[in-house]
């Protein structure tokens, strides 16, 4: 089996989107670019996720009391522990490996319950506000901080989702749980979660609706809309981010009135889901400037007609398709590229061609030409026999010349070989029923392929 | 009765009465529809409530000839406003062919000749 960039449920033969399943599905080679936000947790109406937060809080807190007393450095040795959670397979790392925090800036967060009166007497209650004060520690940490406070929650959550889903789950050994009861880690601990098959590295589940881009407390976003700019920098001075970390150590009120600021409209703060469809009008003006474009390859219209249509398709076929990648290859010297989408079987015709052709992920090859020739179909058929099923699809200018169409007839009467032609036409319509919502894009596909099937010998 | 007239089942005249309203209705709706969007895509639900009338009307259509030239919608092939337009066209011409064929003056009244 070769499937193209394979996501842990494509792996193990589940084929059901992301839209179907309540996490983040997880890729094997690289990080999910989204994290764990507490305030979603937070925010949430459900009574489970705002005791988790509770947990989270009171963990945290709890370094305040190993502080006072006097066991700074078992609170140094924990806040450095729990400050990276690889499991969970969020952030940016392209291999999944991340590295924990320094002695010294473990140092400084704690410093903030020596420094900071309110936080030394009642503790944090959005303990993203770290973020604030201290330089380098920014949305991951809060990410894998949260997510290990509460990771013998999420463990739980993952066998459950395994179980339901039939996701296999191996024997691993963890190297720490937090123990909320006793407020300590226990080490080396055997669970059993679902694995990375290439090396065997376990993996945790995240519940979807906790992740966000950026968390809705961060730097960035107090640097814009909130801080009193004029009060920490002089006129023409370079605006440096130490200074407004110094600043806000010496003035608690102005991030409390961050947080209160935050807290009053929460109401915009939601999950950014995985994949976003583009809206209807942009969806039409990328149509426009896609049949507004020549063939060929000039003014490097050839790659402006693969942006294009990448982005079309991948929100046009949503949620049916999974969209896997762009990928890039050489052939015969020139520079070819396809669209590569999971299958998900989630309507008849997806069904139909997993089981007919052997479609685990549906290629889509893009061709900027004025006729499909020979060559084009040659190279998709050989393209087909190397793990993508044989059904294939074509995504092109013009409907197929007749020697052509009758030439994919034929490769379907003798190899079972089924490659479809999408013209600017079909995106037309396609992107008409995207905005009027009478039907789903991807009926225009299944429309094509009857019709090929009508053309095909019985 | 008037020499010559041909007849049909008083069930098939029956429904005849009942549905070519509504095929009537359907027709001016879509060839509303058509004027302003011809290419949009008609949505499931409508072809579904299209082919349920459709279907009651071939009932009533099964021995002309004209049946032969009438066919179901196929949500399959994505139908667009002016194709379903099309084809109620075909139906309410092949309805009236029917109404004339068997419906007249007996001398006394208007009425089906069954």
């Amino acid at each position: 089996m070769n499937l193209i960039r394979p996501r842990l449920t494509d792996f193990h033969g589940i084929h059901k989107s992301q839209s179907d399943i309540d996490f983040a599905i997880q890729f094997f080679d690289e990080d999910i670019p989204l994290y764990v936000d507490p305030f979603l947790l937070w925010k949430s109406p459900s009574q489970q996720d705002q005791a988790l937060h509770t947990a989270i809080i009171n963990s945290f807190n709890h370094l305040n009391y190993l502080v006072k007393k006097r066991r700074s450095d078992d609170a140094i040795a924990m806040l450095i522990e729990i400050s990276e959670c690889q499991e969970v397979g969020l952030g940016v790392s392209k291999t999944r490996k991340g590295v924990k925090i320094g002695q010294g800036q473990a140092e400084q967060i704690l410093q903030l319950f020596h420094d900071i009166p309110e936080y030394s007497q009642f503790g944090f209650t959005h303990f993203e506000v770290i973020q604030l004060y201290i330089s380098g520690i920014s949305k991951d940490r809060i990410s894998d901080i949260a997510s290990n406070y509460i990771k013998s929650f999420l463990i739980d959550y993952t066998i459950e989702q395994c179980e339901s889903l039939g996701i296999p789950i191996e024997g691993v050994i963890l190297e720490s749980i937090y123990n909320y009861k006793n407020n300590a880690l226990d080490f080396n601990q055997k669970v059993y979660l679902p694995v990375n098959p290439v090396n065997k590295e376990p993996i945790i589940f995240t519940p979807k609706r906790w992740l966000r881009f950026n968390p809705w407390i961060n730097f960035e976003d107090y640097f814009q809309s909130y801080c009193p700019r004029d009060e920490i920098f002089n006129p023409d001075e370079p605006q440096e981010r130490v200074k407004v970390l110094n600043y806000n150590r010496e003035h608690y009120g102005a991030v409390q009135g961050y947080i209160e600021y935050k807290t009053r409209n929460i109401e915009d703060c939601t999950n950014d889901p995985l994949f976003s469809q583009i809206p209807t009008l942009s969806a039409k003006r990328k149509l426009d400037q896609l049949i507004k474009l020549p063939t060929g390859k000039e003014d490097g219209a050839d790659l402006k007609y693969e942006e294009l249509s990448a982005s079309l398709l991948s929100s046009l076929f949503y949620p049916h398709l999974d969209f896997a990648q762009t990928q890039s290859r050489t052939e015969s010297g020139r520079h070819i590229r396809d669209l590569v989408f999971y299958n998900n079987r989630d309507v008849d015709f997806l069904d139909e061609i997993f089981s007919d052709y052997g479609n685990r992920q549906l290629v889509v090859e893009m061709k900027n030409v004025k006729a499909i020739e020979r060559d084009h179909v040659n190279q998709l058929n050989r393209y087909l026999q190397s793990g993508f099923g044989s059904f294939g699809v074509f995504l092109t200018r013009h409907e197929l010349p007749k020697a052509i169409y009758q030439n994919t007839i034929d490769l379907w009467s003798s190899q079972r070989k089924c490659i479809i032609a999408l013209t600017d036409e079909d995106l037309k319509l396609m992107a008409q029923v995207y905005e009027s919502k009478q039907r789903a894009p991807i009926e225009v596909l299944k429309k094509k392929y009857i019709e090929f099937r009508r053309s095909c010998p019985s | 009765m008037k020499a010559g007239k041909a007849t049909t089942t008083s069930n098939k005249a029956a429904t005849h009465d009942t549905t070519m309203p509504l095929l009537d209705s359907m027709y001016s709706e879509f060839k509303d529809l058509s004027k302003k969007k011809p290419d949009t895509a008609v949505s499931k639900s409508k072809i579904n409530i299209a082919n349920r009338l459709l279907a009651r009307v071939r009932t009533i259509l099964n021995d002309e000839e004209s049946i032969d030239f009438l066919d179901l919608l196929d949500e399959d092939d994505v139908p667009q406003v002016s194709d379903v337009t099309l084809i109620l066209s075909q139906y309410v011409a092949a309805m009236e062919a029917f109404h004339k064929k068997y419906h007249g003056w007996d001398g006394s009244e208007y009425r089906w000749f069954t």
